[in-house]
């Protein structure tokens, strides 16, 4: 496939995080990840199966929210919240994403528990405009 | 040799050949994007239309982030025109079509309009999408509620230079109004 355009990687990279974590539909989520997607996160095994697999042992209440994505080249960066994945905090993830022919062909991740108004020094929320809980 | 002649050869235009055949065959499969299409316009994928009407269906779904005249410039020609009808006020250059999609984010702040299939001909692209949402104020004269609707869209998209330059529409308003009007 020709190569995208940072606009386009940054609008594919919402319809496929949804499509996976949002509303867990496997079959449509395929089409953007490359079968050979090569992870760097720690907690993902690798390859397409490894991510699609540790999604299907996540609750159903799993939630994906975007709040800043940015692109240049061939890379993308996702700024969004991960909740209700079962853990006692969400978990505030800046997803790098690297694409070729079109797809998600390389991913890293840098995640953080989502800090409580108590817990905060800065006294603004990492995500959104109000704290947890 | 011309396109014609490996045409019909009576093999396909796109099958592997060798030497100097290999090369005319190259050129001839690179003509043959425009074998079957209507109006001779080049051919995309289904996945090279998906990228290209990412961007567009993105507007629906978050408010836009950054520089919008750059936006429209890299999704939409300049020509671009979106149509629901055959009257004159039913068709939109791209600086109104952004306009209206932008507008959305207040008088519908949580508008999503999924995808549900793309089917590819030529230089066409249809969009079979669902749409939601749940209207902020009055909307088309159904008072305010608190009520959301889910509807069906069908857009048609023409695809020129790898931007959208047209796109034909039609929701089923109709449907919505009688979702918000339920007592």
């Amino acid at each position: 496939m020709a190569k995208t355009t940072p606009t386009q990687n940054k609008a594919l990279v919402l319809e496929a995080f949804d499509l996976l974590f949002n509303k867990r539909d496997y079959a449509a989520a395929e089409r953007y990840w490359s079968d050979r997607y090569v992870q760097h996160s720690a907690h993902i095994a690798p390859g397409r199966d490894g991510l699609f697999n540790l999604v299907r042992t996540l609750p159903n209440s799993l939630k994906y929210e975007n709040q800043l994505i940015v692109a240049e080249g061939d890379y993308v960066i996702a700024h969004g919240r991960f909740s209700g994945h079962g853990r006692p905090a969400a978990w505030i993830a800046a997803d790098i994403v690297r694409f070729e022919d079109g797809k998600l062909a390389e991913h890293w991740d840098v995640l953080q528990d989502e800090a409580t108004k108590a817990q905060s020094n800065s006294g603004l929320p990492m995500f959104g405009d109000r704290f947890p809980g | 040799m011309t396109r014609f002649d490996l045409l019909h050869s009576g093999k396909p235009c796109c099958e592997p050949r060798t030497g100097w055949f290999s090369r005319l065959a190259s050129i001839g499969a690179a003509l043959c994007l425009l074998c079957g299409t209507s109006s001779g316009a080049a051919a995309i994928t289904e996945e090279e239309a998906r990228a290209i009407i990412a961007p567009w269906y993105r507007l629906f779904n978050l408010p836009v982030q950054g520089d919008m005249g750059k936006l429209q410039e890299e999704v939409m020609t300049p020509d671009y025109q979106s149509c629901s009808g055959y009257l004159p006020s039913e068709c939109w250059g791209r600086d109104t079509s952004i306009k209206v999609v932008g507008g959305f984010a207040s008088s519908i702040p949580d508008l999503k309009f999924q995808i549900h299939e793309v089917l590819v001909s030529g230089d066409r692209v249809i969009v079979r999408g669902e749409v939601t949402g749940t209207p902020s104020g009055v909307l088309f004269g159904a008072p305010h509620s608190g009520k959301s609707f889910r509807i069906m869209a069908i857009d048609m998209q023409t695809i020129r230079d790898g931007k959208i330059s047209k796109t034909y529409h039609m929701e089923n308003w109709l449907s919505a109004l009688g979702q918000l009007r339920v007592q």
